[in-house]
């Protein structure tokens, strides 16, 4: 009686796993803010850019099997919510986009070519809320912390929306050279 | 990223700030998209700025508590879930951009909450042999089925459930919608408690807006609604429409017909504060109003070719009873969809009459689109590619009810076939099942269901009259915002969904909620349409003249959503130009209108313009863009070539023995043309026409001529072919 020779273990091919894996969870996680910071020129408002984070998400969500372990997550998510950022364009009310699909174009070249830093500039940023003056770290606060627009802001202080965008304005133009100050210094942040 | 060198101008900070809080003009837009496609610097400008205000945003509160430095990992909090699957809601496709009255949850209360959802979904995976699409969206899935029929509490016995609406309303004495009691019992509905519940029954409220109870508050907030739009979009609305052009639009939007000479007159005779409002109660009374709206009506339901020979004066006389008595529209669509027996006898048989086959599936498809806005022809054989909501399934369960109904001739006397135009509408005793086929070739057996509501397999049920029931509870609207969407394009030139007729998540609204308040203003009135026209004709919006104010981007030509900031002219269709060629003659000669225009004779003039595609559904083509001198050439030329030079003798002859100034009668053509004066330009061209005619004709002849020639040339003009 001949004997059936078995196969060797190695030849079968490897389980392929139902589900996504722990790294694959835990990447998602820690990119979730550089996705939402890769969009957010894209379309200019946060809310419009958390509306396209969540369909990235969906997609990336459904191709996880697509992603090759060991790659960079980053640069395949934002070529994931590049699609997604021009797909909300294609719905969207026309009046409501001020820069064209060209310009726009090139910028998303250059911002997939951002080096993700983002934990950096948190924590800078963190830090100079911290020196605001009392009155604008509170505008800051209702304008952002509690998802009211300028007009919102600007009728519960009782003060015209034009003099509101102006303060915001100088505000950010404050944070945002202290923030470059802070990043410039060899990212110690105190 | 940053070059030490380069620094941004204030005007770049200005245009980036703006971009951020969605402030900038259209120049203001230009110049930064100028600004950055030529500059590298300015994009990584843009860039890092848009992203410090993304940052503040995605951070939410736990950059300014104290302990900034905080796990923000522990902030998974209880909103999160609600709000995700909020947020959820509001991602799908083609959703309005989110108006922030609510608190928004932080970037990382969303992510966290998405990962516990990942977590559920993880589990999913393992269980569920690996069909593509994720668990997020599947909860996404709107029950537009809305509500299973429930008890609806019963109303009291007075005509409709609720307070009187105009009981406390301003100047309007209309007559609140009375109860529907159709002389031939053909409606089938068992008790006649069946008609009021549907009238005054909203059991499906589409939003949480409150609407109030007086017509001026109603119409206030309307107007509201479309300032802010435009204020949103930085337009500006065009001026007030002088009187001239306005009662022009009023009569021909109400009555499809231009003002005599005299009913301008007595528009103007009123004081200046009054008269619009005045004329605007008066027309929404008018019986000639309810006529429009039935020949409106009556294209829309069967056509203008009638191609199915079916009875159109009956169709026409049921939908002016309705019309004129102004029954709640919600009841005219219940007899359309119900309505059995002989097509001269029941005029509303000749709706389904025009267009049953074997299959019923263009009665299905008309019925959708007509009612409830929606386009589902192509569900006949596939789910839509947009609208999650309009499926296979449902085109086929609707249509189920179609099913049972036939036709046949009616025979007249003994061994008689009727006149072909003679036929019935039954039901067979038997519904059957419907079966259709999907893309795989799977054979589907369906039974009537519409609205989350499956009849059961009773042989015994008249399937199209319980759908009219159930079309009448109107869950979530949608013969009501079918209805608003129509009407609003009838006065405005545009609806509020491009096409009109396309009503589904899938195609954008101009103004939901406004949309959504009209709505349900609309459900709350009874389905009260002369109040709706009332509304609509009274906003300040429809006041404006149709000229664009330059600067104001507002043009739904191009395919953008309307502003409303004017109103929008539109070809006149053929009916109304053949009414207002009739009234402007009849305003030169200073003769009386008769009181009925003889609407057969229009008909058959109508129908040289009419294609018929020969389709089940009656598609027809209407070669007709307003053109006149293309309706006056395929007229029989005869009635005009006599109708005019005659009105126009009658005029002069109408001076009594004096000699009228020819700027005087020009004047009176103009006016009973346009409902304008000429021009300066048009007094040149008449005065150096009369001279040169007066050289080989007497003065008399001249000035005949000359205006002859001046009226048509008026009635060839665009601006007589156009209501705006």
């Amino acid at each position: 009686m001949a004997v059936i020779p078995r196969q060797p273990s190695d030849s079968f091919p490897s389980v392929q796993p139902l589900a996504p894996g722990e790294d694959f969870v835990r990447l998602f996680t820690q990119n979730q803010r550089a996705l939402y910071l890769f969009i957010v020129p894209l379309v200019g408002s946060p809310a419009d850019a958390e509306e396209v984070l969540q369909e990235t998400n969906v997609v990336i969500w459904s191709k996880w099997d697509q992603f090759q372990a060991g790659t960079n997550f980053l640069a395949w998510g934002r070529a994931i919510a590049r699609l997604e950022v021009f797909r909300f364009r294609r719905r969207k009310d026309r009046r409501q986009q001020p820069l064209g699909d060209e310009v726009l174009e090139i910028v998303a070249d250059e911002l997939q070519q951002q080096p993700n830093d983002f934990d950096r500039r948190r924590e800078a940023l963190t830090a100079c809320i911290g020196k605001l003056r009392e009155k604008d770290r509170q505008l800051i606060q209702h304008r952002y912390s509690e998802g009211q627009s300028g007009d919102d802001v600007a009728n519960q202080l009782g003060r015209p929306a034009n003099s509101v965008y102006q303060s915001l304005g100088r505000i950010r133009r404050v944070l945002m050279e202290c923030v470059r100050r802070q990043m410039a210094s060899a990212g110690g942040v105190q | 990223m940053n070059s030490g060198e380069w620094n941004p101008t204030d005007e770049l900070y200005e245009l980036v700030s703006g971009y951020c809080d969605h402030q900038l003009t259209n120049q203001q837009a230009a110049r930064l998209t100028q600004l950055l496609r030529r500059d590298a610097n300015a994009r990584a400008f843009l860039v890092e700025y848009v992203q410090l205000h993304g940052q503040l945003a995605w951070e939410g509160t736990a950059l300014h508590s104290a302990a900034a430095g905080a796990d923000d990992r522990g902030q998974a909090g209880p909103p999160a879930k609600s709000s995700t699957t909020r947020r959820h809601k509001e991602v799908s496709p083609m959703s309005p951009p989110v108006r922030s009255a609510f608190r928004r949850p932080s970037g990382i209360q969303v992510a966290l909450s998405l990962i516990s959802l990942a977590a559920v979904l993880l589990v999913g995976f393992v269980f569920q042999n690996g069909a593509g699409e994720p668990g997020i969206v599947s909860t996404n899935k709107q029950d537009e089925n809305g509500m299973v029929a429930t008890t609806e509490p019963a109303q009291g016995g007075s005509a409709t459930g609720h307070q009187d609406p105009f009981a406390t309303v301003g100047p309007l004495k209309l007559n609140p919608p009375q109860q529907n009691q159709p002389a031939s019992g053909n409606f089938g509905v068992a008790g006649p408690d069946e008609s009021e519940e549907g009238a005054s029954n909203a059991t499906q409220v589409a939003s949480n807006v409150e609407v109030p109870e007086r017509d001026d508050d109603i119409i206030s907030r309307i107007d509201e609604y479309l300032r802010k739009e435009l204020d949103d979009n930085h337009a500006l609305p065009s001026p007030v429409a002088d009187d001239q052009e306005w009662v022009r639009r009023a009569f021909l939007t109400f009555t499809g017909r231009i003002p005599t000479l005299a009913e301008s007159r007595e528009f103007l005779s009123h004081s200046e504060s009054q008269r619009r409002s005045k004329l605007i109660e008066s027309l929404t009374m008018d019986e000639r109003t309810a006529e429009n709206l039935s020949v409106n009506w009556l294209n829309l339901l069967i056509g203008r070719s009638n191609p199915r020979q079916v009875n159109e004066n009956a169709l026409y006389s049921f939908l002016k009873q309705q019309f004129q008595s102004n029954q709640p529209w919600i009841n005219t669509v219940g007899q359309l969809v119900a309505a059995e027996g002989r097509s001269d006898q029941n005029g509303a048989t000749n709706f389904l009459l025009a267009h049953l086959n074997d299959q019923a599936t263009p009665a299905t498809a008309v019925t959708a689109r007509l009612f409830l806005g929606e386009q589902v022809h192509c569900t006949q054989c596939h789910n839509h590619p947009f609208a999650k909501e309009l499926t296979q399934d449902q085109f086929w369960s609707l249509n189920a009810f179609f099913k049972q109904a036939e036709r046949k001739p009616v025979v007249l006397a003994e061994g008689q076939i009727a006149a072909v135009s003679e036929w019935e509408l039954v039901d067979r005793e038997q519904g059957g099942m419907t079966f259709y086929e999907t893309r795989r070739g799977q054979q589907i057996a369906v039974l009537p269901e519409f609205a989350g509501v499956r009849l059961p397999k009773d042989d015994n049920v008249r399937r199209r009259a319980e759908l009219a029931v159930l079309l009448e509870k109107d869950p979530e609207h949608r013969v009501a915002r079918s209805m608003v969407n129509r009407m609003w394009q009838h006065f405005f030139g545009y609806g509020f969904t491009m096409p009109v007729d396309d009503m589904g998540p899938h195609n954008p609204v101009s103004h939901p909620e406004l949309l959504d308040f009209l709505t349900k203003a609309f459900v709350e009135s009874g389905y009260d349409l002369r109040r709706l026209m009332y509304w609509i004709a009274s906003t300040d919006a429809w006041q404006r003249s149709s000229t664009r104010v330059a600067g104001t981007e507002d043009i739904p030509e191009n395919g953008e959503l309307p502003l409303f900031s004017r109103v929008y002219p539109r070809h006149l269709d053929p009916e109304e130009v053949y009414d207002s060629i009739r009234v402007a003659i009849r305003s030169v000669s200073g003769q009386p209108l008769e009181s009925s225009v003889g609407t057969e004779h229009r008909r058959e003039w109508v129908k040289q313009f009419v294609e018929s595609y020969g389709t089940d559904e009656n598609d027809e083509r209407l070669g007709f863009d307003g053109n006149i001198p293309q309706a006056l050439m395929m007229m029989n030329g005869q009635d005009l070539e006599v109708a005019i030079p005659a009105a126009v003798r009658t005029l002069l002859r109408s001076y009594e023995g004096r000699t009228p100034s020819p700027s005087e009668t020009l004047e009176r053509v103009s006016v009973a043309a346009l409902s304008r004066r000429p021009s300066e330009n048009e007094v040149r061209v008449f005065r150096s026409r009369f001279r040169s005619l007066n050289q080989t004709m007497a003065a008399e002849d001249a000035l005949q001529t000359a205006l002859e020639d001046m009226f048509w040339a008026y009635l060839n003009s665009t601006e007589f072919s156009a209501i705006h």
